[in-house]
């Protein structure tokens, strides 16, 4: 007894002990799925590591607590809500929120805490200041000095003037204002910070939450909190209501991971419901029908639980799998049960019908399953851990959807079998192969003539096919995070995508002297107009060695006399006590020890948190980032010529610097990838037929297919983008097989009775592909939609040309 | 007094200020801040003509001028041989807060920054103005203007927040034509010249 009658005996006598093992698998496939599976939605994990603007942008991400903040964006188009005070009000009620750390509503020079806490920041930057600076500054400290700006402020006072008001109450002795001298060259709250449109009409709330965890189930539960808050709050709000819109990472996160889990669902169902037409109509015929359907789901539970043993996270390119998965495996079920069909028409039992079945294409399936496993196996070589994931899961599957079909299927299908009359497709089919022998080389010259056109347009200089690198290519359809950044980008130019530039260091000291170098740089920059904006911690990089000279010069003064001085001309001058309070305070932080990092001077509630944490890394003190934003936008890899400070290590990211950086590589890996491919297909195609001719038809056939796809790319104005270029070799791996089959077939003693017999499972097999692929559109998830839509025309073309070229040049070649 | 009454003494205060866009007055203030110990009292002349022009001088030993032209504030103090400039249309916060200022003396788009109520007084009327946006409201808790008979404001008191208050007694009005030069204002080359709000 030969393997496929022994595998065709254990599946017609032991099909209970079968169907158990299948419900085994399925079961132990879920419950690693409920335990293990995680989606990792955040789009970082899916950019070639290897590329520093990726690694940097990460680091970003888990060292700034921008990652940990929600936006709100309060917008009013009517101009008839009261903003001032719905601002005022969703900020009161948003700090008593248990999950909200801190709260930024309005600058922090505009409320009373910022300008309290602007004291305590400016004693650590006095002392930072540069030598010569420093020494002019504390001359305010003389008790003549004070003697005469008080004075002074007393008659600017009954002048009338709001300035003198503003200085008795933020720097009475006029140290303050020196003090924080460097921070203006060093950044703009307006623009690091914005927190208003020019026109008035959008507000921001910056909330610091309390998540420490960065992953998808955290930014999930904090999204509900948040939109319960928005909910209570607005309900709560008499009078007209403005929109409350929430950005940021855990609201994008949160959406993201949100819409894998549906986008699993709807691409598996609609693959599964087109899939399942095609084989109807194809069929027409519901056990088998049903059969193929749990073979598949079975197959897709399997490969995933397989990913999240793995893989321990499951990308969001990865959700594409089952579709995909359906839309392959279904091959398989379609071209096996096609012979058992005939072997039990022609009057065979189940048995010897699924034994025939296997003998048939048995090997075929293995030897398609393996390839096309290898073929996606290449994406090993992407760099990208989201393509490499897919390609692994995607190889494994097929495998496992060639074992399941050659086995499950048949134990879902029954030992029932009921003839039907005659077979429509069939017989169409036939007359197609008919009218092809007929006139092979009008046919071959029409079908090259239509395909080389389409090819000249896609491969010539007619048009271009687009390459998307806009970060909005990212998002999922109808995302909430997304039109709020991008409403806010619009109504507030300053709050616009700029570039990252971080730098570290080993101590204190190279810290403060890489910074002060890079501002300076920078500020050239934006003097020049190269830049329009750079902001940096450059001021709150405390240099020792300064400091250690400022407390020595320090050490000189009589602090005890200036605050006699200060208390004794406020009492002449008829100061009230209050008022000079913390000029007072000031005097007595310089004269005890005073605390040198910015961060450890200011209360948790503080708003300078939201500046200092833009700027400086929550786990290293010698860690920050500046944010440039460059006159145009970035378009081009790498930094803008001279941006790179001289002699310094700077790193640079953000989103749109790092597309731009990898637009080039994922051109390459297009390149590359395809090139290896091609390679794959004649290694392949020469091992199977070792004729040229054939050779060259397929490969013809494909280079065809191809550039009939560019031309559709490019007339339909479909972008390529950093995923979607994974699919040319996809189609290259996957359209293969159908010439390979009617080439096959060209073999057989009788050429057109067996393509007439194989015509139907090919094209049903690449109608299932493309509906696989197509029901990728459905998704939520951009790469995911992307990737379907252009697989999907890719495979269709390669179905096409291997009708309309493929078969007639073959039919053709051997006449002559 | 009711509602009605209320907004057709709104209605007559507007018509007069129509018929008289324009008046000079001399007016002392006393200013009780938290920065000093005792009140501020301080004494000049006021000349305003509708919509948004005004010129305040305050004499005596510390003297200053303020003028604003409707696009651009001035406040001069020749004892220091200073100036502080504003341009209005700039910023929002400023420029809505002196246009709320304006109009609880000329009376022109009252509602919109302020809820009102009015009391008839023994000479006269007294109108209670509470700021309505957040925005002001930080500026000004409270501002009560007293009212002649013949619609001639003879006093008014702001609260402005943490308890400072503000009163003004105007007195010696003259509603008469003020010429434009007086709203203008151009310092000399040797005054210092600041921009607070940085434009």
């Amino acid at each position: 007894m030969d393997l496929p009658a022994l595998l065709a005996h254990w599946i017609a006598n032991h099909r209970r002990t079968l169907a158990a093992l299948a419900a085994v698998l399925a079961v132990i496939s879920a419950l690693v799925l409920v335990w293990h599976a995680r989606f990792a939605s955040d789009v970082l994990d899916l950019l070639p590591h290897q590329f520093d603007s990726v690694r940097v942008f990460k680091q970003f991400d888990r060292e700034f607590s921008q990652a940990r903040e929600v936006t709100f964006a309060i917008v009013d188009d009517t101009g008839e809500a009261d903003l001032d005070g719905f601002i005022e009000d969703f900020a009161e009620k948003l700090r008593a929120e248990p999950w909200v750390a801190r709260v930024m509503e309005k600058s922090p020079m505009e409320s009373p805490e910022g300008v309290r806490d602007i004291q305590r920041l400016a004693v650590p930057l006095l002392l930072n200041l540069p030598p010569d600076a420093f020494a002019t500054a504390i001359q305010a400290l003389d008790p003549a000095a004070i003697d005469t700006r008080l004075a002074r402020l007393r008659a600017a006072l009954e002048s009338g003037s709001p300035k003198a008001e503003f200085d008795l109450q933020f720097d009475a002795l006029g140290i303050v204002a020196p003090a924080l001298k460097p921070l203006a060259g060093s950044f703009s709250v307006e623009q690091t910070r914005p927190l208003s449109s020019p026109d008035g009409t959008l507000r921001i709330v910056l909330a610091l939450t309390h998540q420490d965890d960065l992953g998808a189930h955290a930014c999930q539960e904090t999204m509900r909190k948040v939109d319960d808050f928005r909910q209570r709050v607005l309900a709560s709000w008499e009078g007209a209501k403005p929109r409350v819109l929430v950005t940021g990472r855990t609201a994008y996160v949160g959406e993201l991971s949100t819409k894998m889990r549906s986008d699993v669902l709807s691409t598996l169902g609609s693959s599964v419901v087109l899939v399942a037409a095609v084989f109807w109509i194809g069929f027409r015929r519901v056990r088998p029908l049903l059969a193929i359907v749990h073979a598949l789901l079975l197959c897709c539970v399997v490969s995933v639980a397989f990913g999240a043993l793995v893989f321990r996270e499951l990308n969001m390119i990865t959700i594409g799998l089952c579709a995909i998965l359906v839309g392959l495996g279904v091959d398989f079920g379609m071209v096996l049960y096609g012979i058992y069909m005939v072997e039990r028409d022609r009057g065979h039992s189940h048995e010897e019908a699924i034994a025939a079945a296997l003998r048939h294409h048995g090997s075929g399936i293995v030897f398609g399953a393996l390839t096309t496993a290898a073929a996606f196996l290449c994406l090993l070589f992407s760099g990208c851990s989201g393509f490499i994931q897919l390609g692994v899961l995607i190889a494994f599957g097929i495998l496992a959807a060639a074992a399941l079909m050659m086995t499950v299927f048949f134990v879902f299908l029954g030992a029932n079998h009921h003839q039907r009359p005659a077979d429509t497709l069939r017989l169409t089919g036939a007359k197609f192969v008919q009218h092809v022998f007929d006139h092979p080389r009008r046919r071959a010259l029409a079908g090259g003539l239509v395909l080389g056109i389409l090819a000249l347009l896609g491969f010539g200089p007619f048009g271009r096919v687009e390459f998307d690198a806009d970060p909005k290519t990212l998002e999922p359809r109808h995302s909430s995070a997304g039109s709020a950044l991008r409403e806010i980008q619009r109504r507030m130019p300053t709050a616009g995508e700029p570039i990252l530039a971080v730098v570290s260091a080993p101590d204190a000291e190279s810290f403060h002297a890489a910074w002060e170098k890079a501002q300076a740089h920078w500020a050239a920059l934006v003097r020049s107009g190269s830049l329009k904006s750079a902001n940096s911690p450059a001021a709150f990089a405390i240099s020792s060695s300064r400091v250690e000279t400022n407390r020595a010069a320090l050490a000189q003064l009589d602090l005890a006399a200036a605050c006699t001085a200060l208390e004794t001309v406020a009492g002449r001058e008829g100061f009230s006590p209050d008022a000079m309070q913390p000029a007072l305070t000031m005097l007595d932080s310089l004269r005890a020890a005073p605390q040198l990092d910015p961060r450890q001077t200011l209360p948790p509630s503080s708003p300078w948190w939201f500046v200092l944490d833009r700027f400086l890394a929550q786990s290293s003190p010698h860690l920050g980032v500046a944010y440039l934003t460059p006159t145009q936008p970035v378009r081009t890899a790498g930094p803008p010529r001279g941006l790179a400070p001289p002699g310094i290590e700077v790193h640079f990211s953000g989103w749109a610097y790092t597309l731009a950086e990898l637009v080039p590589w994922a051109k390459t890996k297009l390149i590359q990838l395809t090139a290896a491919m091609i390679g794959f297909n004649v290694l392949v195609l020469a091992f199977c037929f070792r004729r040229a001719s054939s050779l060259a038809i397929l490969v013809a056939g494909l280079v065809l297919s191809i550039g009939a796809l560019l031309a559709t790319l490019k007339f339909a104005s479909i972008p390529l983008n950093l995923f979607n270029v994974l699919a040319f070799p996809l189609v290259l791996g996957v359209g293969v097989d159908y010439g390979i089959y009617l080439v096959v077939a060209m073999r057989a003693a009788s050429p057109q009775a067996e393509l007439s017999t194989i015509f139907k499972p090919v094209l049903l097999s690449g109608l299932t592909t493309v509906v696989g692929f197509g029901s990728l559109a459905t998704a939520q998830n951009p790469a995911l939609r992307s990737l379907g839509t252009v697989c999907a025309l890719g495979v269709g073309w390669c179905l096409v040309t291997t009708f309309f070229f493929v078969l007639p040049l073959a039919v053709w070649r051997d006449r002559r | 007094m009711s509602a009605a009454d209320t907004a057709a003494l709104i209605t007559r205060l507007q018509e007069h200020r129509s018929k008289f866009p324009s008046l000079t007055a001399d007016f002392t203030e006393e200013k009780t801040t938290r920065l000093l110990q005792k009140p501020l009292v301080t004494s000049g002349t006021i000349a305003f003509s509708a919509p948004n022009l005004f010129r305040r001088e305050i004499k005596g030993a510390n003297p200053s001028l303020t003028v604003c032209d409707g696009r651009q504030l001035w406040i001069h103090y020749p004892n220091f041989n200073e100036a502080e400039h504003y341009t209005l249309g700039q910023h929002s916060f400023f420029d809505d807060s002196l246009a709320a200022l304006t109009a609880g003396l000329n009376f022109e788009n009252i509602a919109r920054f302020y809820r009102y109520d009015a009391f008839r007084e023994a000479t006269g009327y007294r109108l209670r103005l509470l700021p309505k946006t957040s925005g002001l409201k930080r500026i000004l808790r409270e501002l009560t203007v007293w009212i002649s008979d013949d619609f001639l404001i003879a006093k008014t008191e702001a609260t402005l927040p943490k308890d400072d208050h503000v009163v003004t007694t105007y007195k010696n009005q003259r509603s008469q034509p003020v010429p434009a030069s007086a709203f203008q204002f151009q310092p000399a080359a040797d005054v210092k010249v600041t921009t607070p709000l940085g434009k």
